[in-house]
């Protein structure tokens, strides 16, 4: 009995010695951040992996000694990697020699990604309060019961207790006293049922209401609308960061050699901002900067020419270039001016959170608080805004507002400030694009470069496939006609002589012509098939399907037909798609959808096969790609690993409507 | 026996109006285009039609689709397709009406002239001739067909040679075995396959054709 409550005011006391070496660990993790900021993030990771075991102790004391079960909540443990084949590792598109560096970082996003780290750390720094109290509670009354109890004797030298004259002070302390033990063995409990709300693994909660939801996300934005004027001032900085350096590197010549890596460098954080707008308004602005130079050409004499002057490496033409490129680029000065300007326009997403701030914390907080640490200080807080002062220096500015009224504006100021919060976030959002999205000239200039390279690439391709044709023929058809020709004349010569001999020649021609014409059907065949000419693109893809020794389902119909390459890509797209699913995606089914929205033609194909279809290294599904690519057409391959697979072609295109006289059902 | 030619090549044309005309065929009309076909075989009710696929006017499937209005016209009316290239889209689309005397062959069978003008005469007389290299995609894309695997050898090669239309005697002469063993291999295909047996040889390769383009009603259900 008397083992039981000691023995909870002892642990107690261990709970609490626990708590504090708690707050000591986490004022070492934050310290531990001092080297993040000079770019050693990865140390922290063992700092921040070195403090689980004193949560994982608590865990077990508050399963041995208040009877609350927590198990450890932490994800299991990266596996570490293994090399490949050859040797080496692999990481996404990355091979790597040694596998530690991937170890590690597969650590760092395990320890990272770990709600139940932060959940420890939040835990250490409440729990250096909350914990402290629970544990030392019981021992603490305990020893200041004691001490009431023994006051009469003056054990040191007291002379008063608790406000109460010596002759009570017995009774008190023993009362005190009895509340220290009594209450041990509950608040150890309490101890564990505390340390299990962050300790133990967060619980699944049901749907959010949807007040908490629509809380949740208005208090996100408020926020969101401060960073941004974080962002804004920091803009200010690299604008004028780029101003000292224009002029200086003006002065000193030095401007190729600066100038344009500073605004390459600079022009992250408008694509920053590129990449908010698109969360925000859901549509993306394109990249608006020129395409860079191309590299240099030496002139027939070996130098490299930069406007007037001619030198004997490519360095400065490059510079020079270079130099030009970012000067001339419109989108370089908007990008500036919109750093400038931006300074000023950031803020007023940021009102919101200074609307809030000010009546909950100026108008609404005091109200409340002010009375509360007046009778607790026992004299009249300042009169105004003592927390607010402290807090936020504004409240004052607005001044004071008679009494009643300012929990009444300021629940207004705050409720106005939720409301506003996305409007402005939108508005400011649209303020963005304003200078950040493309000119008309720089999305032109895109435009013809990417033309230029998809018209390169289908010069290539047709190239190739004449060169192809005319191999093709080279061996197949004109080397059988030659030898075809050689037999009859023999034929001929032996006609009379011995007509079997010549029959059975004639014989072989005959044979000879069959085969050359079947290779030259094959050949057709892959340059234009005759039932695409015929039927056009949905029956072209129904003979392919019903070729194909899978199960395929086609559907859809095209009112007209798209222009002959493009039905052509398309076809020879479909073709490619249903050979890999055969060959590689050991697929039974596939079903195909053809359909056109009245600027593109949609079609996709999906099969039930394994899936993992990666275009880039299938020669054939590159070379659709680059094929569509000459109509401007998209060919996506959606492929998990263990399927299905998913391809969507995209080619923009016109019908023509169908040609009347192929149809004889109306004849 | 009267023949209605459309053909747009005129060698070609040509050469098979003296090839036809050389086995006793009357050739009532040789025409070059879609329309011209479409006017001669109402006009003339031949006793068979040689139609070449593609022709003028649009060079795309005119010549097809002539036969097949025409078909639909005159239920029964034999046709005997030619084209450069074969497809299995064509050689159903040209057996679904399940009438028969209707046959689908390359160009370069012509170059046989005895099975060519046996050809064009077993259609008029009825029966259903397919060039062997639609057979031949039919049983590749049939590929995966259960009773199709449980078939032996021969008698996949009885099956090809059934399809294509020919009669058992044809069918004995060609892999130099008896009739009545190929009697018995028919009998098989058909009890493997879960076809009605028929000793009628138009029905049987119609069936058989039913079968292979998955249009067989025991097919409908859906199989694996």
């Amino acid at each position: 009995m008397v083992r039981r409550y000691t023995l909870a005011m002892a642990r107690g006391v261990v709970f609490a010695g626990l708590a504090v070496v708690g707050l000591l660990t986490w004022a070492l993790v934050l310290l531990a951040l001092v080297p993040v900021f000079v770019g050693l993030v990865f140390t922290h990771m063992h700092v921040v992996e070195w403090t689980r075991p004193l949560p994982r102790l608590v865990r077990r004391l508050c399963g041995r000694w208040s009877t609350v079960d927590i198990p450890d909540p932490y994800r299991p443990a990266p596996e570490p990697v293994q090399p490949e084949e050859d040797g080496w590792y692999r990481d996404g598109d990355m091979l790597y020699k040694r596998g530690w560096w991937l170890n590690y970082q597969r650590r760092f996003t395990w320890i990272s990604d770990d709600p139940a780290t932060w959940r420890d750390h939040l835990w250490m720094l409440v729990n250096g309060i909350v914990g402290t109290v629970l544990g030392l509670l019981p021992a603490a009354a305990f020893g200041y019961g004691l001490l009431g109890f023994l006051a009469p004797w003056q054990p040191i030298g007291i002379t008063w207790y608790a406000g109460v004259s010596l002759s009570l002070a017995p009774v008190i302390g023993l009362l005190v006293m009895t509340f220290g033990v009594l209450s041990a063995p509950h608040l150890l409990v309490a101890q564990g049922r505390w340390n299990r709300l962050l300790l133990a693994q967060r619980r699944p909660r049901g749907p959010k209401s949807r007040p908490r939801v629509w809380l949740g996300n208005r208090l996100r934005t408020i926020g969101y609308g401060a960073a941004v004027a974080a962002f804004g001032a920091l803009g200010l900085v690299l604008f004028l960061a780029h101003l000292l350096v224009f002029v200086v590197s003006l002065f000193t010549g030095l401007q190729t050699l600066v100038w344009p890596p500073l605004v390459e460098a600079g022009r992250s954080l408008p694509n920053l901002a590129r990449a908010r707008v698109k969360d925000l308004l859901g549509e993306e602005i394109p990249d608006p900067y020129l395409p860079e130079p191309v590299l240099p050409r030496p002139r027939p004499d070996g130098k490299y020419q930069a406007g007037r002057s001619l030198y004997r490496t490519a360095g400065p033409v490059i510079r020079y270039e270079r130099w030009k490129w970012v000067m001339s680029d419109r989108a370089t000065w908007r990008d500036l001016a919109w750093m400038a300007l931006n300074t000023v326009v950031s803020l007023l997403p940021f009102l919101p959170a200074v609307l809030a701030c000010i009546g909950t914390f100026g108008w609404v907080f005091p109200w409340f608080w002010e009375p509360l640490i007046a009778s607790f200080l026992g004299e009249p807080v300042k009169s105004g805004y003592a927390l607010a002062d402290l807090l936020l220096p504004k409240a004052t500015v607005l001044g004071p507002l008679p009494g009643v009224f300012e929990p009444v504006f300021g629940v207004l100021l705050t409720v106005l400030a939720f409301v506003v919060t996305p409007r402005l976030l939108q508005a400011y959002a649209k303020w963005n694009r304003l200078l950040l999205a493309p000119t008309q000239a720089a999305l032109l200039a895109k435009r013809v470069e990417a033309l230029t390279e998809s018209r390169a690439e289908a010069s290539d391709a047709q190239a190739a496939e004449l060169r192809r044709i005319e191999r093709d023929l080279h061996d197949g058809a004109q080397a059988r006609l030659v030898a075809m020709g050689l037999k009859l004349g023999a034929a001929e010569a032996l006609i009379e002589r011995d007509p079997a001999a010549a029959k059975a020649l004639v014989a072989q021609v005959r044979e000879a012509s069959s085969v050359a014409l079947r290779e030259l059907r094959d050949l057709v065949r892959g340059i234009h098939p005759p039932v695409l000419a015929e039927r056009g693109l949905v029956d072209a893809v129904r003979a392919l399907a019903l070729d194909s020794a899978l199960d395929v389902e086609v559907a859809g119909v095209l009112r007209g037909r798209p222009e002959a390459p493009v039905e052509s890509a398309a076809y020879f797209g479909v073709s490619e798609v249903l050979a890999n699913a055969a060959k590689h995606a050991e697929a039974a089914r596939v079903s195909i959808e053809l359909d056109h929205d009245g600027e593109r033609l949609r079609i996709v194909a999906t099969d039930d096969g394994r899936g993992g279809a990666d275009p880039g290294q299938g020669s054939g599904l590159r070379g659709i790609e680059r094929r569509f690519a000459t109509f401007d057409g998209t060919f996506t391959v959606d492929s998990p690993v263990g399927g299905p697979t998913k391809v969507i072609m995209e080619l923009p295109c016109v019908l023509s409507s169908p040609k009347t006289s192929t149809s004889f059902e109306t004849a | 026996m009267r023949v209605v030619l459309a053909e747009d090549l005129y060698l070609l044309r040509d050469g098979l109006t003296h090839l036809l005309q050389a086995h006793g065929f009357e050739i009532v009309a040789a025409v070059e285009s879609g329309p011209e076909l479409q006017h001669a075989l109402t006009e003339h009710r031949p006793d068979v039609a040689v139609v070449d696929v593609r022709l003028p006017p649009t060079f795309t499937d005119e010549g097809l689709q002539a036969a097949l209005s025409a078909r639909r016209a005159v239920p029964g009316l034999p046709v005997l397709v030619l084209s450069q290239h074969v497809e299995q889209l064509y050689a159903r689309e040209l057996l679904a009406d399940g009438t028969g005397a209707i046959g689908y062959l390359l160009k370069d069978r012509v170059f046989n002239a005895e099975q060519f003008v046996d050809a064009v005469r077993r259609v008029a007389g009825g029966g259903t001739v397919m060039d062997p290299e639609v057979i031949s995609k039919l049983l590749a894309s049939n590929a995966r067909d259960e009773p199709l695997g449980k078939l032996t050898e021969r008698e996949r090669e009885v099956l090809e040679l059934m399809a294509e239309g020919r009669s058992n005697a044809a069918i004995a002469q060609r892999l130099f075995i008896s009739e009545g063993a190929i009697g018995k291999h028919t009998a098989s295909i058909f009890t493997k396959l879960g076809l009605a047996p028929s000793d009628d040889d138009n029905r049987r390769v119609l069936a058989v054709l039913a079968y292979l383009n998955g249009t067989a009603a025991h097919r409908t259900g859906g199989d694996a």
